[in-house]
């Protein structure tokens, strides 16, 4: 891992962006991401983890955690007309999709964080889509679900401006 | 053009403002102690929200004055009903963008419509009718 630089200050929220792959066999670049969270006020990854607690015969306490499921809901998604991942949305829930329908590629990017060439840390992950409510409320229509990330996080970079996203790369020991 | 701008343009498109003008603008924190006349006041803008990418939804706060002919019960009746019908045509406006900077207005609705003071000693001088009117917009963050 190369040398990080954190910007000077309190992260802003909006310095941390989580995009929707358009198509996710073509390269991620900039024409092929959607950013995620317009009218969204709160979008948290929720580490969701795994725990085991036992307590011992000498009565001390023992408490692991094994693991994440990690996941971050997203409310509201406003249907729109300028917002592509809004439509995958409405689609999804027209079909009543479910497995692999629901399999989605994003890419989170951490605009606060750089590597020495400007570089931004980012990630790219599956996520599955389980849809929520449907058209509640009178601010237009508007739609909640929840993305459950899963498989391995490829660590990368995304250039600033291109916002093309490069893999870190991957060493292998011979054994 | 700004939310004032936005807002003036649309309220001098009212058509019965336009009866009333008959062709003049909206004055701009000023209004004319002769009846008929309107002026528009901002008061004040603010943040209401701002979702995570950094779009902001603010309001505008606008005042508008007027001072109507006021004979008779007949034309302050009329005036009133002019402040009410002014209410109703602002929430119908559409959302529209072109508002500065990265602006969208949303929505606009009026509130307190009242008459405040008579504009002289003797009532046909006039009466200032005041119209609180407030103009929701969408500002666009300069993106990712």
């Amino acid at each position: 891992m190369g040398a990080w630089t954190y910007e000077n200050g309190d992260a802003k929220r909006k310095d941390f962006a989580v995009f929707w792959v358009k198509d996710q066999d073509a390269s991620i670049i900039k024409s092929n991401l959607m950013i995620i969270g317009r009218g969204v006020e709160d979008m948290a990854i929720s580490a969701n983890p795994e725990t085991s607690e036992k307590m011992d015969v000498l009565g001390n306490n023992n408490f692991d955690i094994t693991g994440y499921k990690k996941s971050m809901s997203v409310d509201p998604v406003k249907i729109s007309g300028d917002d592509e991942y809004s439509q995958l949305i409405d689609e999804l829930d027209e079909a009543d999709a479910t497995l692999s329908d629901l399999y989605q590629t994003y890419l989170c990017v951490k605009k606060y964080k750089k590597d020495d060439t400007g570089n931004f840390r980012a990630w790219t992950q599956q996520g599955v889509i389980e849809m929520g409510d449907f058209a509640a409320g009178l601010e237009g229509v508007s739609t909640t679900h929840t993305v459950h990330y899963v498989g391995e996080r490829v660590y990368g970079v995304v250039h600033p401006t291109t916002l093309k996203f490069t893999p870190d790369d991957i060493t292998y020991e011979e054994g | 053009m700004t939310i004032i701008d936005y807002m003036r343009q649309k309220l001098t498109e009212y058509p019965k403002i336009a009866e009333f003008l008959a062709g003049d603008d909206i004055h701009i924190d000023f209004t004319d102690p002769e009846p008929t006349n309107y002026g528009l006041s901002s008061t004040g803008d603010s943040l209401i929200k701002e979702d995570l990418l950094g779009n902001q939804t603010r309001q505008h706060n606008f005042a508008l004055y007027a001072v109507g002919q006021s004979f008779n019960d007949y034309t302050r009746l009329a005036n009133s009903n002019f402040l009410l019908e002014l209410g109703y045509w602002l929430e119908q406006l559409p959302e529209e963008s072109g508002i500065e900077p990265r602006g969208t207005f949303k929505k606009a609705w009026a509130a307190n419509a009242m008459a405040m003071q008579p504009m002289g000693e003797a009532i046909s001088d006039g009466v200032l009718y005041q119209i609180q009117i407030y103009a929701q917009y969408k500002v666009e963050s300069e993106g990712f």
